[in-house]
């Protein structure tokens, strides 16, 4: 029993506010220095040493923005999800200002998956937009975005309006699947997983690694400016509570 | 630099790249200012409570 009472107890105290602004604000120059890091060793593999493509020549190399920029796509909009269950169930402000957080820069990443997939697609299959699934379901991920923020900014009370992004963050879970499967239950033009498939990776050592330390470089970089967002807006919805006063004035 | 010559695929490497970048300032541009915003905002709110008799600044909401 002891050890149930602990874990709610630890539970509790992480997502307190004031302790979530104390942690985060530690961990934050940690996570942007190595995020620094893996870019810039990110960029130096994937445009220096990573060899030539020997069928899309050089155009390959959009791949270490446009891949990692896809599947972050996609996870933040999963821990925007998840985050939406824990805001419904324990109506928890934490989770409830983590999950509407998430939706700004999810959408900036699927902005920035479509635009450099159709930037790659021009000089590929010599268009910059089909309406395929891969395309089609990644663009109604982008909309998803887009409701959840202006149903959020349409509901007055910031708890009542949580709610409800909450369910529509849940309903739109269901396109998730579909975008990753798109490439292998529809005929695309857009090209299959050449990672995340249960053989190995049909993709050469010297690529794969540029790629997946951009991947962690965009986690830590969505972790990052995530942080910031919610301690912002701890700051605002806690403003009259003495911890907020205290941190204020010892500045 | 002609390691970072993409011959005909310049142009469309460097849009991607470019606004890979833009993407990333915006997301630490942005919450930088509303946190600049936001502790102005508190700042002057305390400032002007401050001469009035009873303020609630510390009166502690609830924390969670």
């Amino acid at each position: 029993m002891k050890i149930v009472t602990n874990i709610i107890r630890l539970y509790h105290q992480c997502a307190s506010p004031p302790y979530f602004y104390r942690i985060s604000g530690l961990w934050l120059p940690y996570i942007i220095g190595l995020c620094g890091l893996l870019f810039a060793y990110g960029l130096y593999s994937g445009l220096f040493l990573a060899p030539t493509d020997y069928e899309q020549g050089e155009a390959y190399r959009i791949i270490f923005v446009h891949v990692p920029a896809a599947w972050m796509s996609m996870f933040i909009y999963m821990v925007m999800a998840a985050t939406g269950v824990i805001a419904l169930v324990w109506r928890l402000k934490l989770a409830e200002i983590v999950m509407i957080s998430c939706a700004p820069i999810g959408a900036s990443f699927t902005f920035l998956a479509l635009a450099t997939g159709s930037i790659w697609g021009k000089p590929m299959w010599n268009t910059w937009w089909v309406w395929d699934a891969r395309l089609t379901s990644e663009l109604l991920l982008l909309f998803l975005y887009f409701g959840v923020m202006a149903l959020y900014n349409a509901i007055e009370d910031r708890r009542t309006a949580a709610r409800a992004v909450a369910i529509l963050a849940l309903v739109g879970v269901v396109n998730i699947p579909i975008i990753h499967y798109s490439v292998e239950w529809w005929n695309t033009l857009h090209q299959g997983p050449t990672v995340t498939k249960f053989d190995k990776p049909s993709i050469h050592l010297s690529m794969l690694i540029p790629l997946l330390v951009m991947a962690v470089a965009f986690k830590l970089f969505f972790i990052a400016s995530l942080f910031m967002r919610v301690r912002t807006e701890l700051l605002r919805r806690e403003q009259n509570s003495k911890w907020v006063n205290t941190l204020l004035e010892s500045k | 630099m002609e390691a970072l010559d993409f011959g005909k695929y310049n142009f469309y490497i460097w849009a991607s790249y470019g606004l890979t970048f833009i993407v990333l300032i915006w997301n630490i541009v942005i919450p930088l200012l509303a946190k600049n915003k936001v502790i102005k905002d508190i700042r002057r709110r305390n400032y002007l409570n401050s001469d009035g008799s009873n303020d609630t600044n510390n009166m502690s909401e609830e924390t969670k």
